[in-house]
């Protein structure tokens, strides 16, 4: 259910929540990533509910990135390749509105136990968001889907859905999608 | 390592050919939600701009002083606290000399605090490891390309209110297609750097 209302939330509305998806495209080298950087995310999300939890709001949530940072993702060998392809945007998951906005609103009003599934249905939710934009501007802009071809080889890739300029049309096609189907439900009626 | 990067090209590198809204991602809360008119546009890039720099040489010289005591785990926890407290000095600022401007930024003047451009700015100046005057050019580009592309967005959306367009295309996905097509443009400024 989190999960659904999160993939709402930062699909509809831009100004809060989707801003941060779009961060992780700037590589625009797929949807593999993606999956990296929603994991990162969700351990992001699911340690700001246990903190919060404990009293303790962004600072040591900052220093759950850096744990990520140095601890996880730089020293163990096989992904070291994920903190180089996601550069400083692991860092910057600090300041992703999503997690302080969850460990603020729901987090310190409520229990342990639903702080975790909140913060696992939010990590899901924004895991959806992010595949649906990435899935979109790998196909398009690179005939592939994590990293497998699934387009023809006579296939002409489309260059923009790479380029961060893909990343404003892919988002914005989505909300035309929504808002389509929203019109439609209004005539309907 | 220092880079001998000169600071025209690093200028030009962070305000226009990498801007960082356009072609980073970076600040697109603001960049969304500040936009709409001209006026809010300007100040608001004028506070991120003073925040960037601010940020930028309190970074140079954290990092500097983290690199000595072999403390440079702490880096990103004591960017984010001069972050914050320079944002919570600039509101208290604003609060104190324009309640107007104050009500008109709203909510955004203390997020600035979470605008990952300014986080992004520190980060990257120690990742490419630049001198005390290149981290402050490098700010100011970062910085004076933000409030281009606000101002350039809000000069659009609001010739855009007066225009005929679709209810589906209405609010945030004409925003992000606008915001496409001046991403595109400031493709054009590639190589310029050099």
């Amino acid at each position: 259910m989190a999960g659904e209302s999160c993939l709402r939330a930062s699909i509809g509305d831009v100004p809060h929540l989707g801003g941060d998806e779009l961060r992780y495209k700037c590589g625009g080298d797929g949807v593999g990533n993606d999956f990296r950087a929603a994991y990162v995310q969700c351990a992001g999300v699911f340690s700001a509910a246990f903190y919060t939890q404990a009293g303790a709001h962004s600072v040591l949530h900052s220093h759950h990135c850096h744990l990520c940072d140095y601890g996880g993702l730089r020293d163990s060998g096989h992904q070291r390749g994920v903190a180089q392809s996601l550069g400083a945007f692991i860092s910057l998951i600090v300041v992703n509105c999503l997690i302080l906005s969850r460990a603020e609103a729901f987090a310190s009003k409520n229990t342990v136990g639903r702080s975790v599934l909140d913060a696992l249905g939010m990590g899901i939710g924004f895991t959806v968001g992010l595949l649906s934009l990435g899935a979109v501007r790998e196909i398009l802009g690179n005939g592939s889907l994590f990293n497998l071809p699934v387009l023809p080889d006579n296939f002409q890739e489309w260059i923009v859905m790479i380029l961060p300029a893909g990343g404003f049309f892919t988002l914005a096609a989505w909300l035309l999608v929504f808002n389509a189907r929203r019109e439609r439900a209004k005539t309907d009626k | 390592m220092m880079t001998d990067a000169s600071l025209w090209s690093i200028f030009i590198n962070a305000s226009l050919v990498n801007n960082f809204v356009l072609a980073y991602f970076l600040g697109i809360c603001p960049f969304l939600g500040v936009s709409g008119k001209m006026g809010t546009a300007t100040k608001m890039g004028g506070a991120v701009t003073f925040v960037m720099l601010i940020a930028s040489m309190s970074a140079y010289g954290i990092h500097a002083l983290l690199a000595r005591i072999d403390a440079e785990f702490l880096q990103l926890i004591s960017y984010i606290v001069v972050i914050a407290s320079t944002v919570q000095l600039v509101e208290m600022f604003v609060k104190k000399m324009s309640p107007a401007l104050f009500r008109a930024l709203g909510i955004f003047l203390p997020l600035i605090t979470t605008n990952c451009a300014i986080l992004a700015v520190a980060l990257f100046q120690t990742n490419k490891g630049y001198g005390f005057l290149q981290s402050f050019i490098y700010a100011l580009g970062a910085g004076v390309g933000f409030t281009l592309a606000l101002i350039l967005m809000a000069g659009i959306r609001e010739r855009m209110e007066l225009a005929p367009v679709p209810n589906v295309v209405k609010g945030t996905a004409l925003t992000l297609l606008i915001a496409g097509i001046l991403s595109l443009a400031f493709m054009g400024f590639a190589g310029l750097g050099g």
